[in-house]
């Protein structure tokens, strides 16, 4: 009951980010670039809910592009799953199989160098440390949107170079634009979408126990 | 353990049930086996500790309440009883102990538990995770064919199976698109309706300003194009009569009020001006200079009772005798004395200087007869003139430097003498013939009557010689004017700068008198 209540919310986040993008966003333009709601929406259910949540808001927001604005035939369908779920893969949350492995990597190589007996390098350190924990989830959440916009920008513009469309500095700043302006979109919905997520709800107390 | 051992002192000083009712047997029934055993050693020691005569603590308590020979029964049923207390607390105290043991350690969870509280242990929950991450593999599965689906269709034509999910979400998504642009249409419609009234409210405060500037320039504008035509009329004036050697000046000083009308110039005689020039404005005359000092000077109205000038009226060419009225019934008038007995001159002929007496220029324009009842009326020995100027808005004036010769002012005498019977006088000033000429015969010529240079008096006088002209020879500022100089004026003259409400005046052809009587206004005398 649970998940389906959140899978519940899920659905109706992404389809209120969808027709915000499509009906409002052309009219909040800055410069004439306008930001991607999508993509802060995305951001968050990807810190937010994990990976399966993500791909599910992400194939359906590309069908629901690919079937109202199918610009370029086939590409809003394909590119926002892949997106979400490369950015899933560097801002989701870790599984515990992967933090351990990334304890005992860490640990290894902290043995080989105690029994080197050197103090360890820093770029060694820098090369070959694993994180072995995730970032703040308000940090992972403007970095998640502002990769996927990145992305998607990059896409179009290679799309238009393939076009033989001339990119230009004034390409760059339109991309620039828009991921700042995606940024700014994450920031200022994060709080309020993980909280419809129940993210900051606190658990339910048990009979006679203490607060988990 | 103290805490327990203090607990079980203060249950035996205090038994619930110190009757002795409760047997021992109860107590061995239900005791547990460490109880039963603990008991047993008591007796033991009891057994051994028999010989001795001491008393418990309990017993004075004991023996107060019971009989002595039932004291015994009584120490069995109270250590039975104590017991029994010690092991409702021993038991009481391992229960909670067992819980603590049993009870586990709630630990803060990792983000990664947290997230996945779902894993716990037991077969119900793995049953339950089998089932969740399999539905969730099942809708997984369906989005991502329905992608696939989507994405084939766009490159297979034809086969409307691969079409349905794009139908699918076209039918979902597509209502409440619809209602949903609809809601922000009206809401950026509302918003963009506040926007424009905002704007036009902003654009209405700002043309309200702009108004304002618009007409404070304006009003500075016209008050240029007045001052400017003003000036440009003084400077075509000035052009007009260059040879009378003009100087403009500003009133800066006005005395005007029931019986004099003085003003105040800012030349003076620095400026070369002197005593008894004539100052004029808007193509008339307005009066003459009189105390001139240094670097101002005061002009005497031509409507002041104390000034007159020498006047003629332009058509008839009768000569008369210009006075103010300010002194003598309060109007801004002048009147024209002195016209001959057979002149009638008509309303709105025009009078000008003659030239006679002071030196003026002759043909500045005076004013417009405004009646003529003279004859009419016996007591009536003048016609009223309507000055030219506009005593009331004069901000500019002309000075005209000029001082005739001697030659000028016997000229103008000469012309003013046409109708004037001179009688041989004697003179203590003849006319030096040097200076007359010509002119000077048409002037002797006419008359018999002067004699001058058969007068030796005359002759033998030095004076004229000495100085003929004074003032006009030694005037730096004077230009030497050409013969039978006048006054030009103004070909637009009746246009000034400032109009004011005098009526136009339509001359009639013939001087003759005006019919009507009864139309014209009359003046009274006093």
């Amino acid at each position: 009951m649970k998940a389906l209540k959140r899978a519940l919310r899920v659905l109706i986040l992404t389809v209120a980010a969808y027709l915000l993008q499509v009906c409002v966003m052309q009219y909040l333009q800055i410069g004439g670039v306008a930001g991607s709601v999508l993509f802060a929406v995305l951001a968050v259910i990807v810190v937010s809910c994990g990976k399966k949540y993500a791909f599910c808001a992400s194939c359906l927001i590309g069908m629901m592009m690919e079937s109202m604005l199918s610009n370029v035939p086939g590409f809003y369908v394909i590119a926002y799953p892949v997106i979400t779920m490369l950015c899933a893969q560097a801002f989701a949350d870790m599984s515990d199989r992967q933090l351990e492995r990334r304890r005992m990597l860490n640990e290894n190589r902290r043995s080989r160098q105690r029994e080197g007996g050197g103090r360890e390098r820093w770029w060694n350190y820098l090369l070959s440390h694993q994180r072995e924990g995730d970032l703040p989830a308000h940090l992972r959440i403007p970095l998640c949107a502002a990769l996927m916009d990145f992305i998607l920008n990059a896409a179009l513009c290679v799309y238009m170079y393939l076009i033989g469309e001339e990119l230009g500095m004034i390409h760059v700043a339109r991309v620039t634009g828009s991921v700042l302006y995606t940024v700014g979109i994450a920031l200022l919905l994060m709080v309020p979408l993980r909280y419809i997520l129940r993210m900051y709800t606190p658990r339910k107390r048990e009979k006679g126990g203490e607060a988990l | 353990m103290a805490k327990q051992e203090d607990r079980q002192f203060s249950e035996s000083e205090n038994p619930k049930a110190p009757n002795g009712e409760d047997s021992v047997f109860d107590v061995e029934d239900r005791a547990p086996a460490w109880a039963k055993e603990m008991e047993k050693n008591a007796r033991e020691k009891e057994g051994a500790d028999a010989s001795r005569e001491e008393k418990p603590p309990e017993e004075p308590l004991r023996q107060g309440r019971r009989a002595p020979e039932e004291s015994r029964t009584d120490e069995k049923t109270a250590d039975a009883a104590w017991r029994r207390e010690a092991q409702k607390v021993e038991s009481a105290a391992g229960r909670r102990e067992e819980e603590k043991e049993e009870k586990p350690v709630r630990k803060k969870k990792t983000p990664a538990k947290r997230k996945n509280g779902k894993r716990k242990s037991g077969g119900g929950d793995e049953r339950e995770n089998f089932l969740r991450n399999l539905t969730i593999i099942v809708i997984c599965s369906v989005l991502f064919v329905m992608v696939a689906l989507m994405v084939v269709s766009n490159f297979v034509t034809g086969v409307p199976f691969l079409d349905v999910p794009r139908r699918a979400v076209t039918a979902v998504i597509t209502p409440v698109q619809r209602l949903f642009s609809g809601v922000t249409d009206r809401v950026v419609e509302y918003l963009r309706t506040l926007k424009i009234r905002g704007n036009l409210e902003y654009e209405y405060d700002q043309l309200l300003i702009r108004l304002d500037e618009m007409a404070t320039e304006v009003a500075v504008n016209e008050e240029l194009r007045r001052t400017n035509q003003a000036l440009y009329d003084l400077l075509d004036e000035q052009e007009r009569n260059r040879a009378m050697n003009p100087v403009a000046a500003t009133v800066i000083g006005t005395v005007g009020n029931n019986y004099f009308s003085t003003l105040t110039l800012d030349v003076g005689s620095e400026n070369g001006v002197t005593e008894y020039m004539a100052v004029v404005a808007q193509g008339g005359l307005v009066g003459v200079t009189y105390e001139v000092d240094k670097y101002k000077c005061q002009v005497r109205c031509i409507i002041d009772s104390d000034c007159t000038v020498a006047g003629l009226v332009q058509s008839s060419r009768d000569q008369g005798s210009v006075k103010g009225t300010l002194g003598t019934n309060g109007e801004p008038m002048c009147r024209m004395y002195y016209l001959p007995d057979s002149s009638l001159p008509r309303p709105g002929d025009m009078v000008v200087t003659s030239g006679v007496g002071l030196e003026f220029p002759k043909g500045i324009p005076i004013g417009y007869i405004r009646e003529s009842t003279r004859g009419m009326d016996d007591n009536k020995s003048f016609v009223v003139l309507e000055p030219v100027v506009d005593f009331q808005h004069l901000e500019y004036v002309t000075v005209y430097r000029y001082r005739p010769t001697y030659a000028e002012a016997a000229q103008a005498r000469t012309n003013a003498a046409s109708s004037i019977v001179l009688e041989t006088l004697a003179t203590a000033r003849p006319i030096p013939e040097w200076q007359v000429g010509g002119v000077s015969d048409f002037i002797f010529n006419s008359t018999d009557a002067p004699k001058a240079a058969e007068t030796p008096e005359a002759t033998e006088t030095p004076e004229p010689t000495a100085a003929p002209t004074p003032a006009a020879t030694q005037d730096p500022n004077a230009t030497q004017p050409p013969p039978n100089l006048e006054y030009k004026p103004s070909e637009n003259s009746q246009n000034t700068a400032t109009p004011s409400a005098r009526p136009t005046f339509t001359p009639t052809p013939s001087p003759v008198p005006t019919p009507d009587p009864g139309a014209m206004t009359v003046e009274d005398d006093e």
